[in-house]
């Protein structure tokens, strides 16, 4: 009973506007830049044969593809809603706007016989930030009014900081799964590791793409694998242990990283979402982060107290 | 239920649900899909997979790769589909996608020096590639098609073999 009052505590305890503001200005920031750099690849769809396409998720509402004007439309509007998300405007007409926006546009990019896994932590991110209120601080038309007021403490919206970290951890943990029932353990050895590593720089040769010349150069040292296959399962499967606590999520966060840093390396495959740190803020006090940064560096600044000159003998 | 008690229903449905359905593929065995996803991009072993692709003759007869733009798309996954996809549908599939390729080498910079335009199937050990030597294990020409010249534009023609 104590345990579920704990778990009570945890999922559903408090969390200042200041970390909503903050996740919502991170995330959000992050969608736009990546929706801008994106743009071409968004509405490249228009040139596919319409015999490719093949829907998934909210995608599978229509059957044939969408006139070219719509997918062009439907990009704009999502990075003018992410914009207005990220500034704090109109939040709570926006917000689930543009989360739906963001689902539709990543959804459609997928349905073209190729689903991505880079962008599906950010959509479901967005989805909970939109189903509270997070423009309470840091939005463009109250940032002034907060400077001079305390923090007020809002019970009801932790949880959904809460949910955040839940599908990151979840979505780690069924990627570590996924390698134990496909492969067995015997994926923490190398072998299809380095495997993966070849057959994905022949895939890039063979469509004249850009591959790792550090994997295919790593390709022949076998024994590298085993670790680096050992490093990246347990980051999977041990990605609970990161709601244990701010130290456990610092590790598990960091472990993370270097995991999509090596795949980066390996693969030349980017993980923009997590290798940008913004998967991982929910596990993090973000107001008291930028509080002490901004007081390390008013200190900086400050005029060091100069010592008193001494008194010159008669 | 008290009005009160409302929103923490709210609050554990909508993370606890998130959290399910992120986890769900582990039960229900779902196909991939968006944004509940399976991630088992790096889970299989790959053996010694069979790829299709499209390569370019040039004049002086080497083989040219060529960027996923030329082929169709601006991602390299989604130009592997796009390949894998004609190939799947047929030879008036492959024979569009070759034509449209060949149109577009022929529109480029690069049109002049290239003659061909082959989709090929070939089988690689992924290993072999790069620690013993690039050379397939199996090779097919399924379709070629010429680079159309503005004076004399020609069609594609169905090859079972590579040229020597």
């Amino acid at each position: 009973m104590q345990l579920l009052v704990r778990l009570d505590a945890w999922f559903y305890g408090s969390v200042p506007p200041e970390r909503l503001g903050l996740l919502r200005l991170a995330i959000g920031g992050y969608s736009v830049i990546y929706l801008l750099s994106r743009a071409l690849h968004l509405t490249a769809a228009v040139r596919y044969p319409a015999s490719s396409f093949a829907p998934v998720g909210v995608a599978n509402l229509i059957r044939d593809p969408l006139p070219a004007l719509w997918v062009y439309a439907s990009v704009a509007a999502a990075l003018v809603t992410g914009l207005l998300f990220t500034l704090g405007v109109a939040y709570r007409f926006v917000a689930p706007l543009f989360a739906l926006l963001l689902c539709w546009v990543m959804s459609y990019r997928h349905s073209w016989g190729m689903i991505f896994h880079t962008d599906n932590l950010l959509v479901l991110h967005v989805a909970l930030l939109a189903m509270v209120p997070c423009a309470d601080a840091y939005a463009l038309p109250f940032t002034r009014q907060l400077a001079s007021k305390p923090a007020i403490v809002e019970p009801r919206h932790g949880w959904v900081v809460r949910s955040m970290c839940l599908v990151t951890v979840a979505a780690y943990l069924v990627a570590g799964l996924a390698k134990i029932e496909h492969t067995g353990w015997s994926w923490a050895g190398g072998d299809a590791l380095r495997e993966q590593v070849a057959y994905d720089a022949i895939r890039k040769i063979e469509l004249g793409s850009v591959y790792s010349p550090i994997g295919t150069w790593l390709l022949p040292h076998t024994w590298l694998f085993a670790p680096l296959s050992t490093f990246a399962l347990a980051t999977e499967l041990l990605a609970p242990l990161a709601l244990l606590g701010v130290r456990s999520a610092a590790v598990w966060a960091a472990a993370a990283w270097l995991f999509h840093l090596g795949v980066l390396a390996l693969m030349a495959i980017a993980f923009p979402y997590p290798l940008s740190g913004c998967a991982f803020l929910g596990f993090f006090p973000l107001e008291r982060m930028r509080s002490a940064l901004l007081a390390r560096r008013r200190k900086a600044r400050s005029p060091r107290a100069t010592p008193p000159e001494p008194e010159r003998a008669a | 239920m008290r009005t009160a008690e409302r929103p923490r229903l709210v609050a554990y449905l909508v993370g606890l649900g998130a959290t399910a359905a992120v986890l769900s593929p582990l039960a229900s065995g779902a196909a991939d899909s968006f944004p509940i996803s399976t991630y088992t991009m790096f889970a299989s072993p790959r053996g010694q997979p069979t790829m299709f692709s499209v390569v370019a003759q040039a004049v002086d007869g080497s083989e040219q790769r060529l960027p996923p733009a030329l082929v169709g798309s601006s991602e390299v996954l989604q130009t592997k589909v796009l390949i894998q996809r004609s190939v799947e549908a047929g030879p008036d599939a492959m024979a569009g996608l070759c034509r449209a390729i060949a149109e577009r080498i022929a529109a480029s910079p690069e049109g002049n020096a290239l003659r061909h335009v082959d989709i090929v199937r070939r089988r690689y050990d992924p290993i072999a590639y790069f620690v013993t030597g690039p050379e397939p294990l199996e090779q097919e020409r399924l379709l070629r098609c010429s680079v159309p010249r503005a004076s004399s534009p020609e069609s594609p023609r169905r090859s079972s073999g590579l040229e020597p």
